[in-house]
């Protein structure tokens, strides 16, 4: 991979791109369904899902966190609201959150990985991380409302 | 070069990403409304047993937690709203004209999973409120889910919110008050 450290963006984007398509053909098809809020856990579930991919393709990449907070702000801000998920002012806080949630995991993610990948052998540590920042998610979210 | 290009590179990615969201949800919106409307009125059809043809008709009453109210040839199916545990619980209340309830549906919550989240399905507990004149009191007449006495109650108060709208009765102690 030539620009590793752009990857992160991309992955977010694909996550994002294929939960909103799969909601927006649920919504059409099937619409007695309850369509997911952008709850915390879910905000987080989609980060982690992209942080395991950005790990598994483009693992070792640098991270500008500053560009990662910019970008996801623009994907969790843009994408919502071009799939009629949500009205401007609700993208807008989606964003905010999106944006904290995914450069606070990217940050915890990267350290933890580093401290968890003992070897070659260790190929579940990246996804045991995931799981524990999900659940760290759940119980913040539990404390907050 | 490089710099440029980790900007460039997710932005080119962000402009091909929100016209493929915007072009998905653009061409599905007719068919996405159109659906919605056959599956609201299909399911108008089934709380109100018996009724075919169904006309919006405006609420003048105070109570906030109406959403909108359909009137049928035997009565009407009411959409109400109350604040559960954690978030807004949206429900579709069939009241026939002799003010009792003939159907009722959860259309959206965002409750706890296993717990709250079971008033969408548990049909032991949703159809303790059938045929009752909106009286129904949580822990009285009724048995609450296990573990969710919240949205035990935020259903009640939608289902006596929808009742009072055909009876004309007073919500005020009951429907509109949070945690009964």
């Amino acid at each position: 991979m030539k620009h590793k450290s752009s990857f992160i963006h991309l992955s977010l984007m694909l996550v994002l791109v294929v939960a909103l398509i799969a909601i927006t053909l649920v919504h059409t098809f099937l619409p007695q369904f309850l369509i997911p809020k952008a709850t915390i856990v879910n905000l987080a579930i989609l980060s982690c899902a992209a942080l395991l991919i950005d790990h598994y393709i483009a693992k070792g990449a640098k991270r500008n966190y500053l560009l990662i907070a910019v970008f996801s702000f623009l994907s969790f801000f843009l994408l919502p609201y071009l799939a009629a998920y949500a009205p401007i002012l609700e993208s807008l806080k989606i964003a905010f959150v999106g944006m904290v949630i995914f450069t606070f995991f990217s940050f915890l993610f990267t350290a933890c990985v580093d401290r968890l990948s003992t070897g070659p052998k260790a190929k579940l540590a990246p996804v045991l991380t995931a799981v524990f920042l999900v659940l760290a998610a759940q119980c913040f979210e539990g404390m907050i409302f | 070069m490089k710099k440029l290009s980790c900007i460039l590179i997710p932005l080119l990615a962000l402009i091909v990403s929100c016209a493929l969201v915007f072009s998905v949800s653009y061409f599905t919106s007719d068919l996405r409304k159109e659906n919605i409307q056959k599956e609201h009125e299909y399911m108008m059809r089934l709380l109100l047993p018996g009724s075919e043809n169904f006309v919006h008709e405006p609420y003048l009453g105070n109570d906030e937690a109406v959403l909108s109210v359909h009137k049928a040839e035997n009565g009407f199916v009411v959409e109400t709203m109350h604040e559960g545990y954690n978030g807004k619980i949206v429900m579709m209340v069939g009241v026939n004209n002799d003010g009792r309830v003939t159907g009722l549906v959860v259309r959206d919550m965002n409750e706890t999973l296993s717990l709250g989240m079971n008033a969408l399905y548990d049909h032991e507990f949703l159809s303790q409120f059938l045929n009752t004149s909106g009286d129904s009191k949580v822990g009285e007449t009724v048995d609450a889910i296990t573990g969710a006495t919240v949205t035990s109650k935020t259903i009640q108060k939608c289902v006596s919110s929808a009742v009072a709208v055909v009876t004309g009765a007073d919500t005020s102690s009951t429907a509109t008050t949070w945690g009964g």
